[in-house]
């Protein structure tokens, strides 16, 4: 049933954008959002003047390494003179970006927001991983050094001890989303490989294998997001936000369960409940969860009650996920094959929802037969994930 | 014991990358090639709205268009406003104290921050003019230019 909220607006994408997915891109942050902006405009018939308000995402700063990243960006992001504002959850931003753009509107108080995400991995260094570094809490995780992958590593393992999940149905997951980015345009890590390819790549913190992880990338992406009132008026196929959600589980990585995000079923269900969908196996049409692992996008599945618990890995196995399949996900390629730079891949997943419901996916494209889509991130200290639902 | 417990209550760490490597971008490096290899400052220029702006970068920030030009300007810069820097950033006197100043270009949006030199008592409204280091000497940054002096 669907939960009587109240807003002002109801919400449409109408524009979406992105720049190409790479390891260094000659562009500054700011050329980068503008590049996604610029697309997202185009996209939708409208210009610099008719943006109200200006939605930006980004990751820390230190990646970009520049403080006030968010103020850094705006002018690239066709902010002068206009209300802005940052958002930020760690890898959940790029999702939260186009939330925060449904609220602004959703509110009541603009028509017509520019939400653009952008992030630039290429100047920290040695290597942007020990930026995150600091993320662990300095007296009790700090002095024995972790890195994400560590943690990662053993989310993995609990996910595989809990519910007997092999490596190699974890593979496919790596070997169909490089292979969907085969078609995305923007991709950087595509590739056909096979499950053997995953199992023989070097291991880097053991379950977690080289071709098990997405690349370190930069890019921006956008979309443009209206009233009903402005869609009606502008575009013949408005692509509708229905419901959003989002959830953080302990600060501490310790007071958390591993094997399952049950922080993610509460901001799923939010979203769900907003949406009006029961149930979201049957209702879904595809979902671009959050997938910078492998397991990830099987954990994530499950913690949006598309998979039963411990059964996305079967699902997987059986082709349901397959872009011919009955729920396809990531088609787009996700974060494993068209790239992850933190809050522009989020956001490159909400603007694959706007081309996919309006069949303008290309070869990506997927059958869109009961109307509704779904994009994920998942992030902060790895306790947040953000949803964001569409309908045709 | 004191100080031991003084020092359990703390723990010494840091923060952030060790250096970063900053992306210039296609039309800010014409910009500071300008610099090294002519000795002169450029601005960027949107045929869409016919502005020219500094700093330059490839977008227009006024129509939102994309801008892959950069034009010669009068290189007579005008000082907006300036400040004399007594005090370094940890609050310790400066040997040299120094005059800092904003200046913009007839015609240009926007301008540049840098010093001024072989100058007694500046002024607002001041004309100036960038003095450059030798060209052997410059590297493509914006301290090829030493600073700038009264016309
Ligand atoms: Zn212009």
């Amino acid at each position: 049933m669907k939960t009587n909220i109240n807003i002002k607006n109801r919400v449409a994408i109408v524009g979406a954008g992105m720049t190409l997915f790479r390891r260094r891109l000659k562009e500054t942050p700011q050329e980068l959002a503008f590049e996604a902006s610029r697309v997202a405009l185009d996209s939708a018939g409208l210009d610099v003047k008719d943006v109200e308000a200006v939605v930006i995402g980004s990751a820390p700063d230190a990646f970009d390494g520049f403080h006030m990243k968010g103020e850094h960006l705006s002018d690239g992001s066709m902010g002068y003179m206009k209300p802005v504002k940052r958002v930020f959850v760690g890898g959940a931003t790029g999702v939260f970006t186009a939330i925060a753009g449904w609220w602004h509107i959703a509110s009541g108080l603009y028509d017509i927001v520019l939400a653009v995400a952008e992030e630039k991995m290429s100047n920290a260094r040695p290597h942007p991983q020990g930026l995150f570094k600091y993320i662990w809490d300095p007296i009790v995780e700090r002095p024995l050094n972790p890195n994400l992958i560590w943690i990662f590593a053993m989310e993995m393992h609990r996910y595989m001890y809990k519910y007997n999940i092999k490596k190699e149905d974890i593979a496919l997951v790596s070997v169909k989303n490089k292979r969907n980015a085969l078609d995305h345009p923007a991709a950087q890590a595509a590739a056909n490989i096979s499950v053997d390819d995953v199992l023989k790549s070097e291991v880097l913190v053991w379950p977690v294998q080289r071709l098990d992880i997405s690349p370190v990338s930069e890019g921006a992406a956008a979309v443009v997001l209206v009233s009903e009132r402005v869609a009606r008026k502008i575009t013949d196929s408005p692509v509708w936000i229905e419901g959003v959600g989002w959830n953080l589980d302990s600060t501490h990585w310790t007071s958390r369960e591993l094997a399952y995000p049950k922080y993610l079923e509460e901001a799923g269900n939010m979203a769900y409940r907003m949406a009006g969908i029961e149930n979201p196996r049957k209702q879904l049409d595809f979902a671009e969860v959050y997938d910078p692992f492998d397991y990830k996008e099987l954990h994530h599945m499950e913690g949006l009650q598309i998979a039963n618990k411990g059964e996305a890995p079967k699902l997987t196995k059986e082709g349901v996920t397959q872009r011919d399949g009955d729920l396809p996900i990531c088609p787009s390629g996700g974060l494993l094959g068209v790239g992850n730079p933190i809050a522009a891949a989020g956001m490159m997943k909400v603007c694959e929802l706007f081309w996919q419901h309006r069949y303008e996916a290309g070869k990506r494209q997927v059958r869109i037969k009961r109307g509704y889509g779904l994009a994920q991130a998942w992030g902060d200290l790895m306790q947040v994930s953000t949803v964001v639902i569409t309908k045709t | 014991m004191e100080n031991r417990t003084s020092r359990l209550l703390r723990y010494p760490g840091d923060m952030e990358a060790e250096s970063y490597l900053y992306t210039v971008g296609p039309l800010a490096e014409q910009f500071l090639l300008s610099i090294k290899n002519e000795g002169k400052i450029k601005a960027a220029y949107c045929k869409n709205c016919g502005r020219l702006f500094l700093p330059v970068r490839s977008f227009c920030t006024f129509c939102g268009k994309e801008v892959n030009e950069l034009r010669e300007i009068d290189q007579e810069g005008v000082v907006e406003s300036f400040s004399k820097v007594k005090l370094d950033s940890f609050g310790k006197e400066l040997k040299e104290p120094f005059y800092l100043a904003y200046i913009k270009f007839r015609n240009v949006e926007g301008g540049l921050l840098h010093k001024l030199g072989e100058v007694k008592e500046p002024k607002i409204g001041m004309k100036v003019k960038p003095v450059f280091k030798e060209s052997k000497e410059r590297i493509g940054s914006l301290e090829d230019i030493l600073y700038f002096r009264p016309i």
